[in-house]
């Protein structure tokens, strides 16, 4: 027996005494019969400052203390529709089940997107395939990786092959995983996605794709790219924050279209413990109309998006920011467009006191949604079916699931 | 009374269906029995002040996951506690009841962001993604976590783990 196994067998065969269930049912049972419903903790203050936010909007400018002087950043902006706070009616309580960000700051998930501002400009972009690769072809990709980070594969017995990068209920793209002569491992998720993981100085590794992406992305793109970047916080209950620094191309005068695909496809994410390579389709895509912002907003208000954050009441979201992106995350059939929402409720800071730890302040934090439309229009979205997946599980919210 | 998909949850109910996780929980979380059955009374006591609304079972057991996470980690740092317990009991609480092979004591040891993922995959079976919305993180982060919390467990125990 293993120590997993001994750990599983102590521990998970423990059950409570007959003694200490009769003392629990008579200690709840006394509860229930002096119960009485808790006062609200705080008042709402963060509705005050949504509504700061929201006439932020309505002005046509963002302010944000992390805003960025360029013009055409993502510091101005032209929003879809002026974003109406309406009157919350629901209960802190409809808060269960509900799912949200832990941020300090609204630009802490605003990054740099270059469509920020440009939404209505875009009406057509390109979907690309992301083809099922068999396990020759991710070897034949992963050693190539490994080359030209001047890694060397252990050898045939260090790499790994699954059929799907999460656990049963996830996406479709197997995944390969390498380990190399200093214990750095590589994993390739599909063709799209290369982590690399225990590399002794990830930071090291991180400059050496900085220059592969300035190197390889000079042939995919046009004008001659440079390196931008922005960086993305999220914080845990417990009050750690989690932060990816994204690294990704730009050509200052490339079009909006151009930027996006850079900005999504020639792209480099760091963290802790883990650094993130997205690697460009290998077709050049199929070019499609897209719906507008304001009907992909009206979608996310009847209920119909994607993401891991949810809420009961989309109808009285505040919308904050409204940007397009490629979907880039693993399990997907098509690499396409999606609008990314950013809302929020005014009920949600009742939520973010009761959910983070003991000992962690609330009051620093909001709470902050994010919500995914597929931005192909929607007559065509047959041909091109979106899939997003968060946590091991299909992430489709749809009209049915509101109260 | 709290509610799951509408319908109230009696007493006997609560305790039938969640009495093993939350005591197990509290057990792992507080280092020893004794506490940990205080610990996983006042969870179930603090279900029923509070009276929750749960939209399904998934909520509810977050709810008490969380619940009994917050408890243990505010019982080993509770002044009455400190006062009143024995510097080398104190001391002794990180290791829950002893199989003789030192494996809870050494996931006892880890800190909690480690120790709660190892418990939530190992004991209660719930996947990385499942355990990232229980603790509010990504799901690659339980996944890091889990990696890092065998690696120290390997070193404890000098073995595998798994």
């Amino acid at each position: 027996m293993n120590s997993e196994q001994r750990y599983r067998s102590t521990l998970g065969g423990m059950t409570p005494s007959p003694a200490w269930q009769k003392e629990t049912l008579e200690a709840m049972q006394a509860a229930q019969t002096r119960r009485k419903r808790p006062s609200l903790r705080r008042p709402l203050t963060f509705a005050a400052a949504a509504a700061v936010l929201v006439l932020g909007i309505t002005g046509g400018v963002w302010w944000s203390s992390r805003m960025e002087p360029d013009p055409d950043g993502p510091g101005v902006a032209q929003t879809p529709e002026p974003a109406v706070t309406p009157t919350p009616t629901t209960q802190p309580s409809a808060g269960w089940g509900e799912s949200f960000l832990l941020v300090a700051d609204l630009a802490q998930q605003l990054g740099s997107n270059p469509t920020a501002g440009h939404t209505y400009e875009l009406t057509q972009l390109p979907v690309y395939t992301n083809p099922l690769p068999t396990e020759r072809d991710q070897r034949a990709a992963i050693q190539r990786w490994a080359a030209e980070l001047g890694y060397t594969i252990s050898g045939p017995d260090s790499y790994t092959w699954r059929t799907s990068s999460g656990e049963s209920t996830m996406g479709r793209d197997p995944v390969l995983e390498a380990t190399c002569t200093d214990g750095t491992r590589l994993q390739l998720t599909g063709l799209s996605t290369l982590a690399i993981y225990d590399a002794p100085d990830l930071s090291a590794v991180a400059e050496s794709v900085k220059l592969i992406l300035l190197r390889n992305g000079a042939s995919d793109t046009t004008g001659t790219p440079e390196l931008a970047e922005e960086s993305l916080t999220t914080y845990n209950f417990d009050g750690e924050a989690q932060t990816t620094q994204v690294t990704f191309l730009t050509t200052p005068d490339a079009s909006v279209a151009d930027r996006l695909y850079s900005y999504s496809f020639w792209r480099m994410e760091l963290t802790q413990s883990q650094l993130t390579i997205y690697l460009p389709p290998a077709d050049s895509g199929t070019v499609y109309p897209l719906r507008s912002p304001d009907d992909a907003q009206a979608a996310f208000r009847a209920g119909d998006y994607w993401g891991g954050c949810t809420t009961a009441y989309p109808d009285q979201a505040q919308i904050l920011f409204v940007c397009l992106e490629y979907d880039i995350t693993p399990g997907q059939p098509y690499l396409q467009p999606v609008y990314r929402i950013l809302y929020t409720q005014s009920y949600w800071d009742e939520l973010v006191a009761d959910w983070v730890f003991d000992g962690v302040d609330p009051s620093p934090y909001m709470g902050l949604g994010i919500a995914y439309v597929p931005a192909i229009a929607p007559e065509y979205q047959d041909e091109v079916p979106y899939q997003r997946y968060f946590n091991d599980g299909l992430a489709h919210h749809t009209p049915e699931d509101l109260p | 009374m709290p509610s799951l998909n509408g319908l109230p949850l009696s007493c006997e109910e609560i305790l039938g269906r969640y009495g093993p996780l939350v005591y197990r929980m509290a057990i792992q979380g507080t280092g020893n029995r004794s506490d940990g059955e205080d610990v996983a009374q006042e969870v179930f006591v603090s279900l029923i002040q509070s009276d929750p609304t749960f939209t399904d079972d998934t909520h509810l057991r977050a709810w008490l996951i969380r619940a009994t996470a917050n408890r243990c980690k505010s019982w080993g740092r509770s002044p009455w506690r400190k006062r009143t317990v024995p510097l080398d009991t104190f001391r002794d609480a990180a290791s829950p009841p002893s199989d003789g092979s030192g494996v809870l004591e050494a996931v006892a040891a880890l800190p909690g962001k480690y120790r709660w993922p190892v418990y939530l995959h190992y004991i209660e079976g719930y996947t990385a993604g499942e355990i990232g919305q229980l603790l509010g993180c990504p799901r690659n982060t339980v996944l890091s976590r889990l990696s890092r919390a065998r690696a120290k467990l390997k070193d404890a125990l000098k073995e595998e783990w798994s």
